[in-house]
């Protein structure tokens, strides 16, 4: 019995004096591990938030970037439907004639259309509209006079007319429907056949205009004239490039 | 006994509490290795998300107006234009050679609101260019090589025809975009036209031949010789 509480006595000890300091190595390794955990903690929270930051700006833009497009497309594809313009055209050929019309000059001028909402209830509207004339003279009513002797050539052929006009560019300068705007809807802009009337009667006049502007010049007709004598002279020349010191003389005739 | 029953929680305490200690170490040592990662992650989702509200804002004001603006801008344009001729002819120094007389019967339409049907009178001219043909002699016998023919098209503003048209009573568009397609179309048409004639075998043919009398004939007129007249791309 006493030996019992002898070695009972002897494990108290033991024990006494060991558990001490297992604790306190625990406690220690308990506190140490919790302290690094907190200050990774901290800095894996001031990481992440600096990669959020770096990433946040770049994801944003993009992302706001592709759903802009994605509405700008939707918009303007339904836009485009909207006012989608085509034209289909049947060409006939109703007629075809043999001419040998020997083409001198060519012209390039310019008509203007202005007309006022208070003329045509539409709109202020300027248009300004190119044309193309080309004078000829017409070598099927020439007359070829060849003297091989003398080595001249008389070509008598007709004055040179403006035969043919062409419309090229029409470009709208100005256009004011004075149309109102409320809340990003338009009032008072008129109708399509409106707008398409009066932009057939501004290219008619500025058409006309252009072609006017042609006709009535008297010099173009003497520069057609001077350049149909030069062209005239050439191919005969060429023609006979085997007859040296040829002379050549060109002759207006008016047919009229 | 007591005693070790009484001290038995601290130990059972102090290991927990190392436990923990651990896992909360470990924890922090893997995403304190991932902080980035998850950083980037959150920082591009919430990017996306508040993108995604403003481009949709953005979108539906700024982006609404410009799409409508460009579209609307795009279907005037009036690039959707076709030519196709319909029947087929069974005969400065450029001599024209052939003139046809044109009729152009155009359909105009403007989305659903508005079509209107157009004639156009013109001529489609055939030319050659004199400047480029060559004259060889062998003898004789003059040779004149022409150059392949040109073909233009005159259309006169002046001489275009509405026919018909038609217009929705409602919501029947505006002038300007009228206006705007009808000056556009006006350009599109006659360069289809030209694309379309100048495509036209039995025109040509006609021209070419037409081309050969005709320079034939002046030719003679001048020389007097015997005049063959061919075309360098027949040679």
């Amino acid at each position: 019995m006493r030996q019992d509480k002898k070695e009972v006595s002897v494990r108290d000890q033991h024990t006494k004096s060991g558990s001490p300091v297992i604790m306190v190595l625990m406690a220690g390794a308990a506190a140490a591990m919790g302290f690094i955990s907190v200050c990774l903690f901290s800095q894996t929270i001031s990481r992440g938030a600096e990669a959020a930051a770096a990433v946040f700006s770049t994801a944003r833009d993009e992302e706001r970037e592709q759903v802009y497009n994605d509405y700008y497309e939707k918009y303007r594809d339904e836009a485009e439907k909207k006012y989608h313009v085509s034209n289909r055209a049947v060409i006939t050929v109703d007629g075809v004639n043999e001419i040998a019309e020997l083409e001198v000059l060519n012209v390039n001028a310019v008509g203007y259309s202005v007309e006022d909402k208070k003329d045509n209830k539409t709109a202020v509207s300027w248009i300004k509209v190119s044309g193309t004339g080309v004078f000829t003279v017409n070598l099927k009513a020439s007359e070829f006079l060849v003297d091989n002797e003398r080595r001249y050539v008389l070509v008598r052929v007709p004055e040179p007319e403006l035969t043919r006009f062409t419309t090229g560019q029409a470009e709208t300068l100005l256009y004011d429907d004075r149309a109102l705007k409320i809340l990003g809807t338009t009032l008072l802009d008129g109708s399509t056949r409106q707008g398409a009337d009066l932009a057939q009667r501004q290219a008619a006049d500025a058409s006309r205009d252009a072609r006017e502007s042609i006709r009535s010049n008297q010099r173009f007709y003497e520069s057609a004239k001077k350049s149909a004598q030069i062209l005239i002279e050439n191919l005969v020349k060429e023609l006979n490039c085997d007859v040296p010191e040829l002379v050549v003389e060109v002759e207006f005739v008016n047919l009229k | 006994m007591v005693k070790k029953i009484f001290r038995m929680p601290g130990y059972i305490g102090l290991a927990g509490l190392a436990v923990i200690a651990a896992v909360m170490l470990v924890l922090a040592g893997f995403s304190y290795s991932h902080a980035s990662e998850l950083g980037e992650n959150i920082g591009s989702d919430a990017g996306r998300a508040v993108g995604k509200a403003l481009g949709s804002f953005e979108g539906i004001t700024k982006g609404r107006e410009a799409g409508i603006e460009d579209g609307k801008a795009e279907g005037l344009k009036a690039i959707d234009t076709e030519a196709e001729a319909a029947d087929l002819v069974s005969d400065v120094g450029r001599l024209e050679v052939l003139a046809a007389t044109v009729s152009i019967q155009n359909l105009n339409q403007v989305g659903d609101t508005y079509a209107a049907l157009y004639l156009l009178r013109g001529e489609a001219v055939f030319t050659v260019d004199l400047d480029q043909a060559e004259i060889s002699r062998d003898g004789g016998e003059i040779t004149i090589l022409l150059p392949d023919l040109e073909v233009d098209t005159y259309i006169d503003a002046a001489e275009i025809d509405k026919i018909a048209d038609y217009q929705r009573l409602f919501f029947n568009g505006n002038a300007e975009a009228g206006f705007e397609q009808y000056i556009n179309s006006l350009k599109e048409i006659k360069k289809v036209s030209s694309d379309s004639i100048a495509g036209c075998e039995e025109l040509e043919k006609q021209a070419k031949e037409a081309a050969c009398r005709q320079v034939g004939l002046l030719a003679r007129q001048i020389r007097g010789n015997e005049i063959q007249v061919e075309f360098k791309s027949e040679r």
